[in-house]
């Protein structure tokens, strides 16, 4: 557990002159990598600078996103991208690229990381970006480090454009059939309703919509209107503050999926779905969201799903895979295994299909840890 | 130094002898993009028709190791389409499809030769849009757009150019073809898309592009603030900002943009008006007239002399118009003029700008400043006169000035226009070797042999802070 990201380059030159390659962690939320020394970043968890004037904040990697958004909204701010989960890290939600409920309205990591430090599988400290909210000087190796699950470089630090914390927040929810709740979003996305953040639960046999709005009385009372004309019936609104747990958009600044799980601890399988939103709304993957225990979310925001399951035997989480492949367009999406049975890991790649990329993606690794310092299973070609 | 005859012929039997220009008067025209400080003369010009002529056309020219370049409609500022010599140009005009409209997904490929206003006007009708609006919107294309990760005024609240692209299609410099991300908002693995993005065409050309489309807003109110100073109209940004409100739009121009664009449009702005501070809020129509308000208070007391808002569409637009045909106007002031990029944390705003007119009256040059403030993002208009040689000199070494006071307050380079040719010598003073060895073993996994697009972004070797001098050999001089 480095204490500075000097402390941490001088660990990995360490192990690079040992020949011993680290994992990369930082809350563990996710698939642990299978065997390694364990690299922390838990220690580099203090704030570098926070300047709501400017609009940008700077932390070590180390610091969880809960406690960042807390120290944001003391002064009145907000990073609009939820975290997953209350222990995770900023370095461990970028390299995961991790997204809220606010993905379509609000937008994702890739739209709030302004500067970068790393240390490279050379053992050095490298930096990229800065401290602006605009800037093309010198490529952006912030952006190439979201989603890089911890193979290309040990982030250490990571700057952030942030926005001011939404006005009077509340939440509409709307209970009502798949069909009702399906066309209503069709709707709701067609007439280009403006709201702040979207999710839908799946429960056994009970589906829950929540839609976030904030602004002055006017602009709020016009949303609700909107959301209204697309959901005939079923809506109801509360104050984001007073949402009860387990509703959809709780949690959502400090870890939505764990205040989802009302206690539960994260299912043995959970897999994460990428998919143009069209192709999200269709009779046949609600039906397998349905099949989800203890849930299934869906945030038709750029098209992001999850489903869970608590079966820890490996024929039935490949059939609930099979079942999830059958629903969607293979060509057009990507399922992530971030939690699954180890041998279900290694009959695929943690992506599936694996990325278009993924030729280009092994190569950056090659090129930036040529010795193969960060142990990094994404990497590595699918067993066939 | 003309195209090797076989070269040329293999060249032209792929695209058609008529896309392949190589006659004086289009090698002179292909010289230098928005930048004319810098230029060079191609080998040749190739107008790929489609991605498989480019990527032939890559593979021919790498075989024989030619270096090419990508280039849409020229309007860069940094020199990035700026030929090394021998060079090949790959114009690519000619993609100009806009396809796949999803109105609920909110996403629609284009070609890399789609011009940016015709793809938001394409899509109009659906009641969306494409964010990033840089000035040259007319001409530039998106593709040139991905290049330099291209801004605008209106990316205060919604991004720059790389928060609206999705996925790629991308041609390699050995030829290969290879698509990043996709036409979802995230993909799995590293953000190539993201990365791409602002590459300034060093690592490969893009042949398809999804964009990300969003909502046209219901309404906007445009709003004149006149200020008796650049200064004080700095501090009203700031006091905007800091009540929590992010306006979509927030732009300043200084006494001398003010008098170029009012000879130009007619605005009626205050003659003797030190700055003017234009404000855009939109969104929905109910509670914008609210926040207009807001702000209008916000800006006097901050001491703006007098607010206005626009009373019409038209009147709106004559605003825009004003704002985005600034750099042109400024032609009515001097017959050249050398712009600079540098970004700063915008609480710095009054500090740096106070710098600014100070060294231009240090190397006795006017200064005009139109920018993006609330980003930030400078853009000093230095007025020279080309046939001079020692005011070329002069700007040179006013714009590097000006870069240097943007870094010592914790600033950037360049906020939108990219570093290409032009300020390639700074980029050691803002990254160390590590840094930019870290950058370069990035692009070897693209361009291992920097074949495409050599000899920008980085320093070159063994040359000192001063290249800038050297290489703007101000060709342009009579």
């Amino acid at each position: 557990m480095p204490e500075n990201a000097d402390q941490a380059a001088e660990l990995l030159r360490v192990r690079l002159a040992e020949g011993r390659p680290v994992v990369l962690r930082g809350a563990g939320t996710r698939a642990p990598e299978e065997s390694g020394e364990v690299l922390s970043s838990l220690k580099l968890n203090r704030l570098r600078f926070l300047d709501p004037e400017d609009m940008v904040a700077g932390a070590e990697a180390g610091m969880t996103m809960a406690a960042f958004q807390h120290v944001l909204r003391e002064k009145g701010m907000h990073l609009p991208v939820g975290p997953w989960y209350p222990e995770a890290t900023l370095g461990g939600a970028i390299a995961a690229n991790d997204a809220g409920p606010e993905r379509l309205f609000a937008g994702g990591l890739r739209d709030y990381l302004i500067g970068i430090e790393f240390v490279n599988g050379a053992g050095h400290k490298v930096k990229a970006g800065g401290k602006v909210v605009k800037n093309v000087t010198g490529y952006d190796l912030g952006r190439m480090l979201i989603g890089s699950r911890g193979g290309l470089g040990l982030i250490t630090a990571a700057n952030f454009k942030v926005l001011p914390l939404p006005v009077r927040p509340r939440a509409v929810l709307v209970r009502a059939d798949d069909a009702t709740l399906r066309t209503g979003l069709f709707k709701m996305l067609e007439t280009r309703v403006q709201g702040d953040w979207v999710q839908v639960l799946f429960r056994a046999g009970r589906r829950e919509l929540g839609i976030g709005l904030s602004g002055n009385a006017a602009r709020q009372e016009r949303v609700i209107k909107d959301i209204a004309a697309a959901f005939s019936s079923g809506i109801e609104i509360v104050e984001e503050e007073t949402l009860p747990a387990g509703s959809p958009g709780s949690g959502r600044h400090s870890g939505f999926l764990s205040a989802l799980l009302l206690g539960e601890a994260p299912p043995a399988l959970h897999i994460h779905g990428v998919f143009p939103t069209s192709l999200l709304l269709t009779p046949a993957l609600w039906e397998t969201l349905g099949m989800g225990d203890p849930l299934s979310v869906l945030q038709p925001c750029g098209g992001d799903l999850h489903f869970f399951s608590k079966d820890t035997g490996v024929e039935e989480q490949e059939r609930a895979l099979a079942r999830l492949r059958a629903a969607l367009p293979e060509r057009e999406g990507y399922l992530v295994l971030e939690r699954a049975a180890a041998e279900l890991r290694w009959r695929h790649h943690p992506a599936i299909p694996a990325p278009r990329a993924f030729a280009l993606m092994r190569a950056l690794k090659k090129s930036l840890d040529p010795r193969g310092i960060f142990r990094g299973s994404f990497y590595e070609a699918p067993a066939l | 130094m003309a195209l090797p005859a076989v070269l040329r012929a293999q060249l032209a039997a792929l695209v058609g002898e008529r896309w392949i220009k190589d006659d004086p008067v289009s090698l002179f025209t292909y010289r230098s993009d928005g930048l004319t400080l810098h230029e060079a003369e191609p080998a040749a010009i190739v107008f790929p028709g489609t991605t498989a002529e480019l990527s032939a056309a890559v593979k021919i020219l790498a075989g024989a190791g030619i270096p090419f370049l990508p280039r849409g409609a020229g309007t860069g500022l940094s020199g990035g389409a700026v030929p090394a010599p021998g060079a090949v140009l790959l114009e690519m005009a000619r993609f100009r499809e806009i396809s796949d409209v999803d109105a609920v997904s909110r996403t629609v490929m284009v070609g890399p030769g789609v011009v940016n206003d015709q793809l938001s006007r394409h899509v109009r009708s659906l009641g969306l849009h494409f964010v990033p609006d840089p000035s040259s919107q007319k001409a530039c294309t998106i593709g040139g757009n991905v290049g330099e990760n291209s801004g605008g005024p209106h990316t205060l609240k919604y991004g720059v150019t790389v928060n609206h692209i999705l996925g790629l299609e991308v041609v390699l410099p050995d030829g290969e073809v290879v698509e990043l991300g996709g036409r979802t908002w995230d993909t799995p693995g590293p953000d190539l898309t993201g990365l791409f993005v602002g590459s300034e065409g060093t690592f490969g050309i893009a042949t398809r592009i999804c964009c990300r489309l969003s909502p046209l807003p219901e309404k906007a109110i445009t709003l004149l603030a006149v200020f008796d100073s650049a200064e004080d109209a700095c501090r009203g940004v700031s006091g905007i900002i800091a009540r929590g409100i992010v306006p979509a739009a927030l732009e300043l121009m200084d006494r001398v943009v003010i008098g170029a664009v009012e000879q130009a449009y007619h605005l009626g702005f205050p003659p003797r008006a030190g700055a003017v501070l234009i404000a855009e809020i939109e969104g929905l129509t109910e509670g914008l007239d609210e926040e207009a308000a807001q702000v209008e208070d916000i800006l006097r007391a901050q001491r703006a002399r007098e607010t206005r808002r626009a009373r019409s569409d038209e009147e709106r637009l004559l605003i825009w118009k004003a704002r985005k045909q600034a750099f042109g106007a400024i032609g009515r002031l001097a017959p050249s003029y050398y712009t600079q990029d540098g970004v700063i944390p915008r609480s710095r705003l009054p500090e740096v700008l106070a710098k600014i007119y100070a060294i231009a009256r240090r190397y006795e040059l006017t200064v005009g400043n139109v920018f993006h403030a609330g980003d930030g993002n400078l853009h000093p208009l230095l007025l020279y006169d080309p046939r001079r040689a020692e005011q070329v000199q002069a700007v040179l070494a006013a714009g590097h000035e000006i870069l240097e006071a943007c870094l010592a307050v914790g600033g950037a380079l360049s906020g939108e226009h990219g570093i290409g040719l032009e300020k390639s010598s700074m980029m050691g003073s803002l990254f160390n070797g590590e840094d930019l060895e870290a950058m370069k073993r990035v692009r070897a996994v693209f361009n291992p042999t920097e074949i495409l697009n050599p000899g920008k972004i980085f320093p070159s070797p063994g040359k000192c802070a001063d290249a800038p001098f050297i290489r703007a050999k101000s060709g342009i001089v009579a």
